[in-house]
């Protein structure tokens, strides 16, 4: 089963078994913080993928993945659909070696377009590390 | 001095043929009286000497009957005077004496006898008197009378008296002379003197005619120089009523070119006069209109005035609409909220009932339903912001809108009110044009009428110098001919100057 997310710029389809919950989060709003329960650490997914996929929509939806002790939020503008069977094509061999981040697991072909698999899991533990790093900076 | 004057008169009498009768009359009064004197005297001595016995006695009857006839002769010749004209008297005096002259001869010794030398008395008083052909005929009268009365003595018809020889006749002889030969001694002394006179008159005239052919040349020479002088004036004149008639031609044709002129001006003036009377009407025309365009300026300041309280109120109630759009969308962003909670719950749902496998089936069915719902609910809250957008952008731009056409209304009434005062000027305006359009009516009535003063002024100069042409005309005439005149004067008094000389 697999979710469709949409960004500023672009469609992404992700594993319903990488997300524990769906939530939605005002932009600056209170639930995003460090003080919840377990902590929530919130990142937009567009950016992190795409530097220009910078949205300014309010209402952010936020796909909820559990790590260990901490939720990492990653924050879209929607998420619609629920695909069921779909026939995920995983990505070339050659293709997922010179890939920077192994974000990008597969591609699914939705109304004639691909659209790329993303492994939110690897995404929210990226987020979580570079956080961890931040923090121990400072 | 008396005698002195008598001898002027018959000197006058004799020297000049067209002398008075009264003067002639005089004169024959005092001849008559001398002849008279001299007869009375005669034949009174006649009767003394008689009385002495002298002469005969019967002389005494003939020389009182000859005293009556002198005195019948006397009295008829003054009375002829007094009633009747010199002539008469005369002839009466010379035919009387002549008729006095026969009875002497009778009395007196007949035609031999020493009166018929008294025959010359008449003859010679006619001839005196300057009757040229009285005393030829007296003469032959007188001689008549003594052939007759020669013849009669002759017959024995007649015998004459008194003719005693002797000294009776010597004495009457000597009276006979003494008496004609005094008569004609008076009467000669008058000749004589009367000549005398004549020609110290004769003298005097010449040398009075002399003086006056001196003061008749020095006329002449002086009407000589005056008719120069005449003549020279008269050119003058001549030239002077030529430059005079053609001053007078000229005034008369400035006199039409100023009437018609003035003319014109007095028909401009009635122009003007119609054009302020029309501008007048137009004013007063103007001022009606613009009283109702200034009630139509009020009543639009005062529609603009509703209008613009009206779009405040628009603008009012569409801000009002606006707020409640907002509000609408607020609402809507809720319902959008909830749906999206909804849909994020029925994902959470289907993800759930994924995950309870078979028994989470149905559940299933109904998150998705729900997520269908949501779904929808989304599609709706969507549709319904975007016509909220729109109306929200209506709204605003009907705001915008009204706030446009409030300060088009507030421009608008700053328009009508300065319409208003514009027209207030323009009121002012009329009325100080109809005010100016009657001064000017007033101005041009009364130079139309100075003007039509002025022509009948100047048709009355008109007339006087058509007047002051036709006299230069006449003097022109007049002294034409006065050249004429003075060249004729000058001719003549160079003709008589002339034969003066």
């Amino acid at each position: 089963m697999l979710l469709i997310i949409r960004t500023a710029q672009h469609r992404y389809i992700v594993r319903r078994e990488d997300v524990a919950t769906l939530r939605a989060i005002a932009r600056g709003g209170d639930n995003s913080g460090e003080e919840a329960d377990p902590p929530v650490i919130a990142a937009e997914l567009g950016p992190l993928i795409d530097p220009d996929d910078v949205s300014t929509v309010q209402r952010r939806h936020a796909l909820i993945i559990p790590l260990r002790r901490r939720n990492i939020a990653l924050l879209v503008d929607a998420v619609d659909t629920i695909v069921e069977h779909a026939d995920v094509q995983p990505l070339p061999q050659l293709l997922r070696e010179r890939l920077h981040e192994p974000w990008a697991t597969g591609v699914l072909l939705i109304d004639d377009q691909p659209v790329v698999q993303l492994d939110v899991r690897a995404i929210a533990r990226s987020v979580l590390l570079q956080r961890t790093r931040a923090s121990e900076q400072k | 001095m008396e005698q002195a004057s008598n001898h002027k008169i018959f000197a006058s009498v004799i020297t000049n043929p067209q002398s008075h009768d009264e003067e002639r009359a005089r004169v024959l009064t005092h001849l008559t009286m001398v002849f008279g004197g001299v007869a009375g005297v005669g034949n009174t001595l006649f009767i003394v000497l008689a009385l002495v016995g002298i002469m005969p006695p019967q002389a005494v009857g003939a020389a009182a009957g000859v005293i009556a006839m002198v005195a019948v002769i006397v009295g008829g010749t003054l009375g002829a005077l007094r009633l009747s004209t010199a002539t008469v008297a005369s002839n009466i005096f010379l035919y009387g004496s002549l008729i006095y002259v026969i009875g002497m001869i009778y009395l007196g010794g007949g035609v031999t006898g020493p009166a018929g030398i008294a025959f010359l008395f008449p003859v010679v008083v006619a001839g005196l008197f300057g009757r040229a052909a009285e005393s030829p005929r007296l003469f032959g009268v007188a001689l008549l009378a003594y052939l007759l009365l020669a013849v009669a003595e002759t017959v024995g018809v007649v015998q004459p008296q008194n003719d005693v020889p002797g000294l009776p006749r010597t004495v009457a002889f000597v009276i006979f002379f003494a008496s004609v030969g005094g008569l004609l001694t008076y009467v000669a002394s008058l000749w004589s003197t009367s000549t005398t006179r004549f020609l110290e008159q004769t003298r005097a005239q010449s040398e009075e005619l002399y003086e006056t052919n001196q003061r008749l040349i020095e006329k002449n020479i002086q009407q000589v120089e005056l008719g120069s002088e005449l003549s020279a004036a008269a050119t003058e004149l001549l030239r002077a009523s030529h430059e005079q008639a053609s001053g007078a031609s000229e005034q008369a044709s400035a006199v039409s070119q100023v009437s018609t002129t003035i003319e014109e001006l007095g028909s401009t003036a009635r122009q003007i006069a119609i054009a302020a009377e029309q501008v007048a009407e137009a004013a007063r025309q103007t001022l009606e209109n613009l009283s109702e365009g200034q009630e139509a300026v009020d009543k639009s300041i005062q529609a603009m005035d509703r209008i613009r309280s009206r779009m405040q109120d628009v603008s009012a109630r569409v801000l009002n609409l606006g707020e409640r759009s907002q509000q609408i969308g607020e609402i809507i962003d809720l319902i959008n909220d909830l749906s999206d909670e909804t849909h994020l719950l029925a994902l959470n749902a289907a993800i759930e009932a994924a995950g309870a496998g078979e028994h989470g089936r149905r559940f299933a069915v109904v998150a998705a339903e729900v997520k269908s719902l949501a779904n929808r609910a989304l599609v709706a809250a969507k549709e319904v912001k975007g016509v909220i957008a729109e109306i929200q952008q209506a709204t605003n731009a009907a705001v915008l809108a009204a706030e446009e056409g409030g300060k088009e209304v507030a421009a608008g009434v700053e328009l009508a009110h300065s319409a208003g005062q514009v027209m207030d000027v323009i009121v002012m305006a009329a009325e100080r044009t109809a005010q100016s359009s009657a001064e000017i009516n007033l101005a041009t009535a009364q130079q139309q009428s100075a003007s039509e003063q002025v022509v009948e002024t100047m048709r009355e100069i008109a007339d006087v110098a058509r007047r002051t042409a036709a006299g230069a005309r006449q003097v022109q005439d007049a002294a034409q001919r006065l050249t004429a005149i003075a060249n004729r004067l000058h001719g003549l008094s160079q003709d008589g100057a002339g034969r003066a000389a």
